[in-house]
């Protein structure tokens, strides 16, 4: 019975039989993040330029804050990677916790930055701006998500929706740090429509993403 | 688990492209990934099914593996994944997930043969609730330590533990239910 579900299985394996090319660990395969980042911020100052208010918030809140921002965002990409690792899965109390953290410390920065260099968009402008930085930080953020989805899709995701929405939350994160680089408007109502909505859009595209992965 | 050195041995060797790696791999781990289904299906041709494509997957998988790290935590995760895969499959396609439960016969190490009464054992463990009798063999049975089975299932440790002391108890329950004597006198739960 062993020797002939063996045999079964050997002549199924044979013909792909060749040496594997093994995963690096998640903390290193994770570093994919940074060059997307480095695209999309050269992207964002490159084509838009630097925000004009970066002098009244200083190196830490101007670009500090963005670059914790990726470094959380690195963060969940590594927890994503090992999610997919059979036998290595985050708790989803853990997974819930980073999650719940990155969003609090992105609306932490959100509101320091306000009181640093409080800017309003002007009359009649609010809404174009708002659709504007929503549609550029969700465009950008696509950039990350597609490379990283690649790079989870190699793996065995035990909770897909999950690995999704860690995805997306790191690729909303990490665009979101780029292109708040670019836009100088830190009035709570501003950024929550448009950047955490980003973000939230980014998440959703994750999930979706993961319940493909599920179906598959 | 001091059985590890040589699975991790065979486990690089066949991610090289060894196939006699593969086939000694699989005479060691089969038996314990085929009582793992089995007490997660309870149904020994589903558990066969299952293994079967357990071990393809793991070939389809074998670049996962992270080399120097334990082989029975990762083989045990792509087991736990095909099993969900399947049941997935089955609500999918609206047919019942959980098929008839079966008289199963889990595989009970020597060392635990005095503190387990095998038959009771297999009859009272398919009634227990699927999370606790899933940590509960890995544990006792298996001999994962709980910071594995989290690792495994992607729960807490201390939500493994929680769910196999829950599990033992509800075995208590049971065996009293059936008018038997404590098997686990004063047992202790203790990470590994």
């Amino acid at each position: 019975m062993e020797d002939k579900a063996l045999s079964e299985i050997l002549s199924r394996i044979r013909a792909e039989a060749g040496p594997a090319q093994v995963l690096l660990s998640p903390w290193k395969r994770g570093l994919t993040l940074l060059p997307c980042w480095g695209l999309l911020l050269g992207t964002v100052l490159f084509v838009f330029g630097l925000r004009m208010d970066y002098q009244e918030l200083g190196n830490l809140a101007g670009g500090g804050f963005s670059t914790i921002q990726v470094a959380v965002a690195y963060g969940l990409v590594t927890l994503a990677l090992r999610s997919v690792i059979p036998g290595s899965n985050p708790s989803l109390f853990f997974a819930s916790a980073s999650l719940g953290a990155a969003a609090l410390l992105h609306l932490t920065f959100a509101l320091i930055s306000n009181v640093l260099s409080p800017q309003r968009a002007a009359e009649g402008e609010a809404l174009h701006l708002v659709l504007v930085c929503l549609g550029s930080t969700f465009l950008l953020g696509s950039v990350p998500l597609i490379a990283l989805a690649v790079l989870a899709k190699r793996g065995l995701p035990i909770r897909p929706r999950l690995s999704g929405i860690l995805l997306g939350m790191a690729a909303g994160l990490s665009s979101e740090a780029a292109w708040r680089m670019h836009c100088p408007v830190t009035s709570l109502d501003h950024v929550l429509n448009s950047h955490t909505l980003a973000i939230l859009v980014m998440i959703v595209a994750g999930f979706v993403l993961g319940s493909a992965w599920r179906k598959a | 688990m001091s059985e590890e050195k040589p699975l991790i041995e065979l486990m690089i060797a066949y991610q090289k492209g060894d196939l006699s790696a593969f086939e000694s791999l699989y005479r060691l781990i089969r038996p314990r990934l085929r009582s793992f289904l089995l007490g997660l299906t309870l149904n020994s041709a589903l558990a066969d099914d299952l293994l079967q494509e357990t071990f393809l997957q793991i070939h389809r998988s074998r670049a996962t593996y992270q080399p120097g790290r334990n082989v029975l935590p990762w083989a045990f995760g792509v087991a736990r994944y095909v099993f969900l895969m399947d049941r997935r499959g089955r609500v999918r396609r609206r047919e019942d997930p959980a098929l008839e439960p079966e008289c199963i016969d889990i595989p009970v190490p020597h060392e635990l043969d005095g503190v387990f009464d095998r038959d009771l054992f297999n009859k009272t463990l398919p009634l227990l609730h699927a999370d606790q009798r899933e940590v509960l063999l890995l544990h006792h049975v298996w001999g994962f330590s709980f910071r594995e089975i989290g690792q495994i299932l992607g729960i807490r440790p201390v939500t493994a533990k929680l769910r196999a002391h829950r599990g033992i108890r509800s075995l208590r329950r049971e065996f009293e239910r059936l008018a038997v004597t404590d098997p686990y006198p004063g047992a202790k739960f203790k990470e590994k």
